[in-house]
C-alpha cells in the first residue's frame, strides 16, 4: 500500500521584507508517524508550521493537507497547539474545550461530555469550572492541549509541547502522546528537549536557519556522529604512540586519581569493544572503559551548528 | 460558516455579558443620569435669596421699576397680575410714591429670590466691604451678603451695574427690562398720554401662538405642543445613547482582539474558522451586547412609565410618555437601527484593526486617541442641533461618512430630504465596506504576522508596492 501523507510541504519559502524565514523546505509526513520537528530558536519551525495550516501563504512553495489543498473541512481533523499560548481568561476550563471541540465540529452535548472525560484523565476534574485565569501556568498548558485534542484529530501538530511543563507534567503530556499515537493519529511536534524526541519519535526533522539539515529515522540521525568509546589508561602512558598504529585517534578529557581518561573516535559501523581490544594489543594498562552511544542532542549540536550541507536520511 | 460565526459570536457575547463590570455599567448609565438631573436641579432650586441695594438720589423711580420688574416675571394668576397692574400704575401716578423695603415682600423668580435692601451708604466707593463680602448687610433681623449694586446717577447717563458675580446675569436682566419699561412711561407722560393708556396696552396686547402646518387630513390641531418637540428631543436621545454605546462596545472589541492577539489564540481558531467568520462572529458578538444595552436602557425608562403610573406625577408621565412614543416611532427607530449598524462596522472595524495591531492596553490607548477626537466632533455638533435642527454645520458634517451615524439621524426629524437621507446613507454604507476591508487587511498583518504600530508605514508601502 502506497504511503499517504497527512501533511506535505514542498519547497515551501517564506520572505518576510528582506528576511528569508524558511527557504525551499520540504517534509512529508507519513500517516501513523510521530515524527520530532527539531532545530534551533529561529530556525523556522513554528513558520513551516503554520504555512502547513494555511494561517499564512508561503512566498513559494506548497502546503498540502491529507492530499490536498488545506481546506477548512481537512483543517477540522487537525489538532494544533501552537508555540505561544493561552487561553480565553473568563471561560472556565470546561467550556474553553467545549468551545474549540465545538468549532471542530463536535455537537454541543458531545463537546461537553468530551470535555468532562478529558478533564478528569488528566486529573483536572475538580478544575473543570475554575476560569482559566485562576489555573496555574501548568494547569492552563494542559487545558491548551486537551482544546486541541478535543476533536479526537487525525493529524496533531505540537510547537514546542514541553515547554514550561515541570519533569511530572512533561511526562503525562508524553503519555498523552502516546495514547493519542496509539488512538491513530499523525504527530509531529517541535521542541528542544531531545529526549522526549527519542522517546516518543520515529523519525526526525532538522531544522537550521530554514532550511532543513535532516530527515529520517533515530537511527539514521545517530549515524550522522561517529560512535565512540572512552578508556581509562594509567596516568603517564602514552596512549597516542601506542594507538599510532590503530585506526582510533585517542584525546585526553580528562584525569582520575592515577588514571587519564581518553576519548576514541571509533571509525563508521566500528564497535565500542574492538577499541578495547586494541588498546589492550597494544600493551596499554588499561584502568577503565566506557562505550559512548550518540545522543541525539549531539546530533542536533552538530547539524544545526554545521555547515548548511543536509544529511538526508530514508526520506529522501 | 454561519455556525461558525454564531460560536464565535457567542463567546464573545457571553464573555462580556456574563461580567459585573457590564452590568454595573448597564445599571450605573441611568443611575448616574438619574443622580445629574437630580443634582442640576437641586442646584438650581438651591440657589438662595439674592440681595441687592439701588443708590438712586431722590426719588425712588428706578428702583420702583426694577421691583414692578420682577413682581412681573413672577408667575401670577390673572386677578393677581391685575393687581400688579394697578399697583404700578398707581405708583407711578404718584411721583413721590416709594416702595416701603421694609415691608417689600420675596419675590420668586424662577429660582432665584431677589430682594431690595436698604443701602446703609450712599456712594459705591463706601459700598465697597458690602459688595466685596467683608460686611454684610442687615435685612430684617438677619445679616445678609449683598449680591448687586444698581447706581443711577444724576443725567441721562447709563446706569451702573456692580456685582462680584459676573456669571449670574438674570438681575441685570431684570433692570434692563425695568429701565425700558421705565423709558415707555417716561416718554408717555412727555407726550401727555395718560398712564392709564399702558393698562389698555397691557389689555390688548395680542397673544402668540406657535403653529406649525399638518399633513392633509391630519384633524390634531396646528398648535405646536409638547409632542411636536419630541421627535428632535427622540432624536437627540437616540443619537446621544448610539455615541455612548459605539464607543463602549467597541473597545470591548479592540481588548478582546489584544487578548486574542497576545495569547496567540488567532492560531488555534484560524485552523477551525475562516478569518471573515472569525471577524463577523466577533463584531456579531460585541454588536449583540450594544443591543441588550440598548433593549435594557428601554426597559429600564419604559417600565417605570408602564408600571409606575400611579407614582409617577401626571405631568412627568405625559412627558415621559410622550417620548417613549417619539423614540418608538419606526420613522425614526428604523434609521437610527441603520446608522447603529454602519456607525458600528465603521468604528467596530477600526478599533479592531488597533487592537490587532496592539499587544497591551496601553499600546492601544496612543493609537485610540486620535478615534476619540474623531468621535468627538459629532458629539459636539449634537449640541448646536438643540438650538437649531436645520444648522447648516450639522447638515454639512452629515455629508462625512464617520459622523453621519450620529448627524442623519438628528437631521431626519429637521425634515432632511430623502435625496440627503439616501445619499448620505450610501456614502456611509460604501465607507463602511471600505473601513472594513482595509480593517482586515490591518487585521491579519498584526494579529497572524505579528505586525505592529512601529511597523505599519513599511507595511503600507509593502502593500502598495504589491499593488503595483
Amino acid at each position: 500500500m502506497a504511503n499517504t501523507f497527512p501533511l506535505e510541504l514542498t519547497e515551501i519559502t517564506q520572505i518576510f521584507g528582506d528576511f528569508i524565514a524558511v527557504d525551499e523546505f520540504s517534509m512529508a509526513i507519513p500517516e501513523g508517524s510521530i515524527v520530532g520537528f527539531l532545530g534551533p530558536n529561529g530556525a523556522g519551525k513554528s513558520t513551516s508550521l503554520r504555512i502547513a495550516l494555511d494561517i499564512i501563504s508561503p512566498t513559494f512553495g506548497t502546503a498540502k493537507l491529507f492530499g490536498g489543498r488545506p481546506t477548512m473541512n481537512s483543517k477540522k481533523r487537525v489538532g494544533f497547539l501552537p508555540e505561544e499560548r493561552g487561553l480565553y481568561k473568563k471561560m472556565t476550563a470546561r467550556s474553553i474545550i467545549a468551545f474549540f471541540g465545538r468549532l471542530k465540529g463536535l455537537s454541543r452535548r458531545d463537546a461537553y461530555r468530551r470535555s468532562d472525560q478529558l478533564l478528569e484523565e488528566i486529573g483536572l476534574g475538580d478544575f473543570a469550572q475554575t476560569k482559566c485565569s485562576k489555573l496555574s501556568k501548568g494547569m492552563s498548558q494542559k487545558v491548551q492541549i486537551l482544546c486541541t485534542i478535543v476533536h479526537q484529530p487525525d493529524l496533531l501538530i505540537l510547537d514546542e509541547p514541553f515547554s514550561g511543563l515541570d519533569p511530572v507534567n512533561q511526562q503525562v503530556l508524553e503519555s498523552l502522546i502516546s495514547h493519542e499515537h496509539k488512538r491513530g493519529a499523525t504527530i509531529i511536534f517541535s521542541t528542544h528537549v531531545m529526549e522526549h524526541a527519542e522517546r516518543l519519535c520515529d523519525s526526525i526533522i532538522m531544522m537550521a536557519r530554514g532550511r532543513k539539515v535532516f530527515d529520517g529515522s533515530l537511527n539514521e540521525a545517530f549515524e550522522v556522529l561517529p560512535a565512540g568509546a572512552r578508556i581509562a589508561v594509567a596516568e603517564g602512558t602514552d596512549f597516542v604512540k601506542l594507538m599510532s598504529s590503530t585506526p582510533f585517534n585517542p584525546e585526553p578529557v580528562d584525569s582520575e586519581g592515577s588514571s587519564t581518561w581518553w576519548k576514541v573516535t571509533l571509525p563508521e559501523k566500528t564497535p565500542p569493544h574492538e577499541a578495547l581490544k586494541a588498546a589492550i594489543d597494544a600493551g596499554a594498562s588499561i584502568e577503565g572503559f566506557s562505550p559512548e552511544e550518540a545522543r541525539l542532542r549531539d546530533v542536533f549540536v552538530k547539524l544545526t551548528n554545521d555547515d548548511l550541507t543536509p544529511h538526508l536520511g530514508g526520506q529522501e | 460558516m454561519i455556525r461558525n460565526i454564531y460560536l464565535i459570536a457567542l463567546r464573545a457575547y457571553l464573555s462580556l455579558v456574563g461580567t459585573w463590570g457590564f452590568w454595573i455599567g448597564i445599571i450605573s448609565m441611568p443611575v448616574v443620569a438619574i443622580i445629574v438631573f437630580s443634582i442640576a436641579f437641586i442646584a438650581e432650586s438651591s440657589t438662595g435669596t439674592r440681595y441687592y441695594v439701588v443708590l438712586e438720589h431722590g426719588k425712588s423711580v428706578v428702583a420702583d421699576s426694577i421691583y414692578a420688574e420682577i413682581k412681573d416675571r413672577k408667575n401670577l394668576t390673572p386677578a393677581e397680575q391685575q393687581e400688579l397692574i394697578e399697583t404700578r400704575i398707581k405708583s407711578l401716578s404718584d411721583p413721590r410714591a416709594s416702595t416701603n423695603i421694609q415691608v417689600m415682600e420675596n419675590i420668586d423668580i424662577g429660582s432665584a429670590n431677589f430682594v431690595e435692601v436698604k443701602s446703609p451708604v450712599n456712594t459705591i466707593e463706601e459700598l465697597r466691604p458690602w459688595l466685596n463680602g467683608e460686611k454684610k448687610i442687615r435685612y430684617r433681623q438677619d445679616d445678609v451678603e449683598l449680591f448687586a449694586a444698581i447706581v443711577v446717577p444724576h443725567g441721562n447717563g447709563p446706569i451702573e451695574y456692580w456685582s462680584q458675580n459676573v456669571i449670574d446675569d438674570n438681575l441685570a436682566g431684570i433692570v434692563r427690562s425695568a429701565l425700558y419699561e421705565l423709558a415707555r412711561r417716561e416718554v408717555f407722560e412727555e407726550k401727555n398720554v395718560p398712564l392709564t393708556v399702558l393698562q389698555d396696552v397691557d389689555e390688548v396686547v395680542r397673544q402668540l401662538e406657535k403653529r406649525r402646518l399638518r399633513e392633509e387630513g391630519d384633524e390634531q390641531s396646528s398648535e405646536v405642543t409638547f409632542s411636536d418637540r419630541v421627535p428632535f428631543i427622540a432624536a437627540l436621545v437616540l443619537s446621544t445613547l448610539l455615541w455612548i454605546t459605539i464607543l463602549s462596545t467597541v473597545t470591548s472589541l479592540m481588548m478582546g482582539t489584544i487578548e486574542e492577539k497576545s495569547n496567540r489564540l488567532f492560531d488555534c481558531l484560524l485552523t477551525s474558522v475562516r478569518l471573515p467568520e472569525l471577524l463577523s462572529g466577533k463584531m456579531l458578538g460585541v454588536m449583540l451586547l450594544s443591543l441588550t444595552i440598548y433593549t435594557i436602557w428601554t426597559l429600564l425608562f419604559l417600565i417605570p412609565i408602564i408600571l409606575g403610573s400611579f407614582i409617577i406625577p401626571g405631568q412627568v408621565l405625559e412627558i415621559s410618555s410622550a417620548l417613549s412614543d417619539g423614540v418608538l416611532d419606526p420613522a425614526l427607530l428604523v434609521p437610527t437601527f441603520l446608522c447603529f449598524i454602519l456607525g458600528y462596522i465603521m468604528y467596530g472595524s477600526m478599533f479592531i484593526a488597533v487592537g490587532a495591531l496592539c499587544e497591551s492596553e496601553q499600546d492601544a490607548q496612543t493609537l485610540i486617541s486620535p478615534i476619540i477626537i474623531l468621535l468627538m466632533i459629532p458629539l459636539f455638533l449634537i449640541s448646536y442641533v438643540i438650538d437649531d435642527p436645520t444648522n447648516p454645520i450639522v447638515s454639512t458634517f452629515a455629508w462625512i461618512p464617520v459622523f453621519t451615524p450620529f448627524l442623519l439621524m438628528v437631521r431626519i426629524p429637521a425634515e432632511a430630504s430623502l435625496f440627503e437621507i439616501l445619499g448620505q446613507f450610501t456614502l456611509m454604507t460604501a465607507t463602511s465596506a471600505a473601513i472594513l476591508v482595509g480593517s482586515m487587511q490591518i487585521f491579519k498583518a498584526g494579529a497572524i504576522h505579528g505586525l505592529d504600530v512601529s511597523g505599519v508605514a513599511g507595511w503600507i508601502k509593502s502593500v502598495l508596492k504589491r499593488k503595483r
